[in-house]
């Protein structure tokens, strides 16, 4: 029945295009949508995820110190899931140089030990992270800008209660996040000093081998008492909980193109069927099974879904070629390439592909179901009078 | 064996109104029957049931010695398939097939198309349409599609051919040569032939006749 199903579309060329085309737009729009969405969730997850800790672990109360740094550097060191620590001690601080004042956070931290917690490293502009000693500072994008600094500035840095100290910028750094490039980094000890704290630590940031565990190992660090631990997705967990939203955005997107493109098959088929009535009669009476009816108008939706969904995830793969080249010059989701981020992961074309064609199904078997419930000696009958 | 009809009624509509009544008639292997009767007296209806696309109301059909309603609707199929061959008044051609396309339509529900191709095309060009076997049914004349036909009626050489008024659309001249293929195929293939018909010279030309008024057979 293939070979006639496919006469009969052929035999309407505008009509069949039509219902293809509904099918391609619907697969095509889903996998551009998703892509956008799944390419900026991914984005997202893998700056929160290598931007910042995996875990922080910080002091019971805000602003406070860590009781004992010492034990817990040694039993973070001996956790088998813990990747890497580095001890922190951050404080709000007044930059300034010239006329100029910005306000940032200035943030203590063994610079070797951060550059494994986080790939802030990849992000410096100028100068070098790891190199990082005595009273150096690496100067975040927008935090330099403010406060009109450049590699090798002199600036002053000035803490609540009066404390203030001059650095020297050794490195510059942008990760298209406004927080995160609002901060300076020093060396912990050389922060201590500033505070009038030798010794302390505020917190002390945490790579997992696995950073899916965050939250299990958040709350066993929790458990041991005397620290507040917080996940990656603990921290972030508004951001995250827009993830979930996003699923249904998507298939609704495609849901409603399929709908529309569903109506348009089903329409056709059902004219299909009423102009194609005597046919139908003819190849029953010539022993043709109700069956074989069914396959004829199923095929004819099958393959406009399959030709849909292969020229659709064609498209959506190209769309989503093309997405990747349009620049976005400085928003966030640009940072890193300057590029949108679009996912095309084959999960997106599988999801697609498959709706698109359980649509194109659907909307058959209704016009196909029709066609095989004609009764073929009515059909005679009525086309002989 | 043959067509076994006892007792044959059929019944339309609500209240209803009996168009067929008390048929009783055999139709053996390797006859040529003529059912004649004029317009509404009933012979379309009587080819149909016999050939199983409409159910009878009342009495009994035996298929080849078997009782017509212990047919699964499977068996019916393959029965009208293999058994019988139609042809009806107007020809019914698959337009987006071409001519051999059409006539191998049967075959190909079978399962045998390949095997039968070389008797189609051999119908084909019985029939003189040698050269057109590929062309569509709207490159073709009238008389021409109904050959056609009737070469899809042949070509699983059934043993039961049932013709309604073949050459009702057709001129004389075409009219004749249809039924010169008709003679042929029921000499030549053996199938049985049951020709309903209004005219008279053609009915002529059958072994048997069998003559519908209103419903009821007449003058066996
Ligand atoms: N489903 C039906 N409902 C009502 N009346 C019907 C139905 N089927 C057939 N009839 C009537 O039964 C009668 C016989 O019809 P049938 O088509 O068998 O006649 P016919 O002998 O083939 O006529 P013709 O020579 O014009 O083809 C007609 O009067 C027709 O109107
Ligand atoms: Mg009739």
């Amino acid at each position: 029945m293939l070979r006639l199903a496919l006469r009969y579309l052929l035999a309407r060329p505008r009509q069949s295009l039509l219902m293809l085309l509904g099918v391609l737009l619907g697969t095509a729009a889903f996998i551009a949508l998703s892509g956008l969405l799944l390419g900026f969730k991914e984005y997202l997850v893998d700056q929160l995820v290598n931007n910042s800790a995996s875990v922080i672990i910080s002091a019971p109360r805000e602003g406070g110190t860590l009781r004992d740094p010492g034990a817990w550097g040694r039993r973070l060191a001996a956790d088998p899931l813990v990747a890497a620590t580095c001890p922190q001690l951050g404080a709000p601080a007044l930059l300034s140089r010239g006329g100029a004042t910005a306000s940032g956070v200035l943030l203590g931290c063994d610079p070797a030990g951060l550059l494994r917690v986080t790939r802030l490293a990849s992000y410096a502009t100028a100068g070098s992270f790891a190199a990082l000693r005595g009273r150096e500072l690496a100067v975040g994008d927008s935090l330099a800008s403010r406060a009109g600094l450049t590699l090798g500035s002199r600036v002053r840095v000035s803490c609540a209660g009066g404390a203030s100290e001059t650095f020297r910028v050794a490195a510059l750094f942008k990760t298209g996040v406004e927080r995160a490039d609002s901060v300076a980094y020093a060396p912990l000890g050389a922060v201590q000093a500033l505070l009038g704290r030798p010794g302390a630590v505020g917190d002390i940031a945490v790579r997992l081998k696995d950073y899916t565990r965050a939250d299990g190992e958040a709350r066993a660090f929790n458990r041991l008492g005397g620290c507040r631990a917080e996940s990656w997705e603990r921290r972030n967990a508004t951001l995250i909980s827009t993830f979930k939203a996003e699923d249904m955005v998507r298939f609704l997107s495609l849901g409603a193109v399929l709908l529309v493109a569903g109506f348009g098959i089903t329409n056709v088929l059902h004219m299909t069927v009423v102009q194609k009535r005597m046919d139908i009669a003819i190849l029953r009476s010539l022993g043709y099974r109700r069956g074989d009816i069914l396959a004829l108008f199923l095929w004819q939706g099958l393959v406009l879904g399959l030709a849909g969904v292969a020229l659709g995830c064609l498209a959506g793969w190209g769309a989503g070629l093309y997405l990747r080249t349009v620049s976005i010059g400085g928003n966030p989701m640009g940072a890193g390439t300057g590029h949108l981020a679009v996912s095309l992961a084959p999960r997106i074309f599988l999801e697609g592909g498959l709706f698109a064609l359980a649509a194109a199904c659907v909307s058959t078997a209704l016009p196909a179901w029709s066609a095989a419930r004609l009764e073929p000696i009515e059909i005679i009958r009525a086309g002989a009078a | 064996m043959g067509l076994e009809a006892e007792g044959l009624g059929k019944s339309v509509g609500d209240p209803a109104v009996r168009i067929l009544g008390g048929i009783t008639l055999s139709v053996e292997r390797g006859e040529f029957v003529a059912l004649t009767g004029r317009s509404g007296s009933g012979k379309s209806t009587l080819l149909h049931i016999l050939g199983t696309l409409d159910r009878p109301s009342e009495g009994s059909l035996r298929l080849d010695g078997r009782e017509s309603s212990s047919f699964s609707p499977a068996e019916l199929d393959a029965f009208r398939n293999r058994r019988l061959g139609f042809v009806f008044q107007f020809h019914y051609l698959i337009q987006e097939l071409d001519a051999l396309e059409n006539v191998l339509l049967p075959a190909r529900r079978a399962g045998e198309a390949a095997r039968r191709r070389p008797l189609a095309e051999e119908l084909l060009g019985r029939f003189g349409l040698g050269g057109k076997a590929r062309r569509l049914p709207r490159q073709l004349s009238g008389g021409e599609q109904q050959r056609v036909a009737i070469a899809r009626a042949l070509v699983m050489q059934p043993q039961y051919l049932l013709a309604d008024e073949p050459t009702g659309a057709l001129d004389s001249a075409n009219g004749t040569a249809v039924m010169d293929i008709l003679k042929e195929a029921h000499s030549r293939l053996g199938a049985a032939v049951i020709l309903a018909t209004h005219d008279p010279e053609f009915a002529a030309m059958a072994s048997r006749r069998l003559h519908l008024v209103d419903g009821v057979l007449r003058g066996t």
